[in-house]
């Protein structure tokens, strides 16, 4: 974990934004494709975008996410509340 | 051709035409920098995966790692033992210091793990920068360890069948300069739910030129009839969990990494953990721990 202060306090909306803007820039994806109960394998994600979307999520989150967290939440919805579950308790 | 006289392993024409790795892609990798590995690997060094059964930290489940090769391969206590792909010495040590082994030979193609190892001046250790295809040992010996090597053996232009002849001809080696009832415990990753063509690219390319994992099929196929597999375990979560330790010590000691290795390096090994860490997890990859035992009289010519 990074320095306890720099923590960023915020809610599921702003966590599933992110990562929706994240998606769209990065996979060139509409906006309005993105489903949030498929799966990510689903948008073309593969292991190289999954390590960086998680490098920088957790860069902006404040505190390190690991590198597999979309194997196991392999979905936006399931990813999304899981995030804003761990974040609440930071 | 096994004549392997008494103590004396027969002299015979070594021409084998290596298929793995070259030296140059080896040292691309294992050369970049001693101080850069030591900041995030655990204190023994060891640069495989760890055995976290009933361990805590990465150090006491490298020790296990380490323990479990020695006891799987008998070599407790031997007078003669081999480790091939050496690293910086992990195995070597303590062979000779906690498990009381005469002499403890090491192979690697790195001349920096040489170099490293070679500062010990450690009279029961003789480190050499020599491939096993070149290996030429003047006596048998009791066992042989080979710790995450095994992926740098066959290069990535073979075909699979290919791939299996050039593990052949390790096993054949292996065969030649063991004792009779002599053991191999071999540590590899392999492909499980995945092949060449899943690979990323950025892992076979630029963390690990040259070098095609095996499947554990090619194994089996490649040891037939010169070895009895006795256990085999996988272990990919393990390999996960050695990952993540590295990363997180990685991530601790990064001014200190950029310093020795610059920015770019760091990143790029920080991405190669994570995309190891995601084949580990979704069984794309797999990690295979090997314990073979020499049949000591083949009933077919084996080559
Ligand atoms: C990932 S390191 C593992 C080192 C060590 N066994 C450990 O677990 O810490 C791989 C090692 O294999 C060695 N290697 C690769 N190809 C080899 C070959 N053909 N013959 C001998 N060693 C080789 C490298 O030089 C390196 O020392």
């Amino acid at each position: 974990m990074n320095n306890q202060n720099s923590i960023r306090t915020v809610t599921a909306s702003q966590i599933q934004e992110w990562i929706i803007t994240y998606l769209v820039d990065e996979l060139d994806l509409n906006k309005d494709e993105i489903d949030v109960q498929a799966p990510f394998t689903d948008f073309g994600l593969d292991s190289s975008t999954a390590v960086i979307l998680t490098g920088d999520l957790g860069e902006w989150l404040g505190y390190d996410l690991d590198p597999t967290l979309l194997l196991d939440y392999p979905t936006l919805e399931t990813l999304v509340n899981h995030l804003a579950i761990e974040n609440q308790n930071c | 051709m096994e004549t392997a006289k008494e103590n004396k392993i027969a002299n015979k024409p070594n021409k084998l035409h290596y298929q793995g790795a070259s030296a140059q892609a080896i040292q691309y990798h294992y050369d970049l920098s001693n101080e850069f590995y030591q900041l995030w690997l655990d204190t023994t060094c060891s640069y495989s995966c760890a055995l976290w059964e009933d361990a805590e930290t990465l150090e006491e489940a490298q020790i296990k790692k380490l323990d479990y090769h020695i006891t799987q391969a008998g070599a407790q206590e031997a007078q003669h033992v081999l480790d091939i792909g050496c690293g910086w010495g992990s195995i070597l040590k303590r062979l000779v210091n906690q498990y009381h082994v005469k002499q403890a030979v090491g192979l690697t193609l790195s001349q920096a793990q040489q170099d490293w190892i070679a500062t010990w001046n450690h009279p029961q250790i003789d480190v050499r920068l020599e491939g096993w295809a070149e290996h030429q040992p003047e006596i048998p010996y009791d066992a042989i360890i080979s710790i995450g090597a095994f992926e740098h053996f066959a290069n990535t232009k073979l075909s699979s069948a290919e791939k299996v002849d050039a593990y052949r001809n390790f096993f054949n080696r292996c065969h030649e300069w063991l004792k009779p009832g002599g053991r191999i415990s071999l540590q590899t990753i392999i492909y499980e739910n995945a092949g060449e063509e899943d690979v990323n690219s950025f892992l076979s390319q630029e963390i690990f030129p040259d070098s095609a994992l095996p499947r554990l099929a090619e194994i089996v196929q490649a040891a037939e009839r010169i070895f009895e597999i006795d256990i085999l375990r996988n272990d990919r979560e393990y390999y996960v969990r050695t990952l993540r330790a590295w990363l997180k010590n990685l991530r601790a000691n990064r001014a200190e990494a950029i310093q020795l290795v610059g920015e770019k390096q760091v990143a790029a090994y920080e991405k190669y953990f994570g995309i190891a860490m995601i084949g580990f997890h979704s069984g794309n990859l797999n990690l295979s721990r090997i314990s073979l035992k020499r049949i000591d009289a083949p009933r077919f010519n084996k080559h």
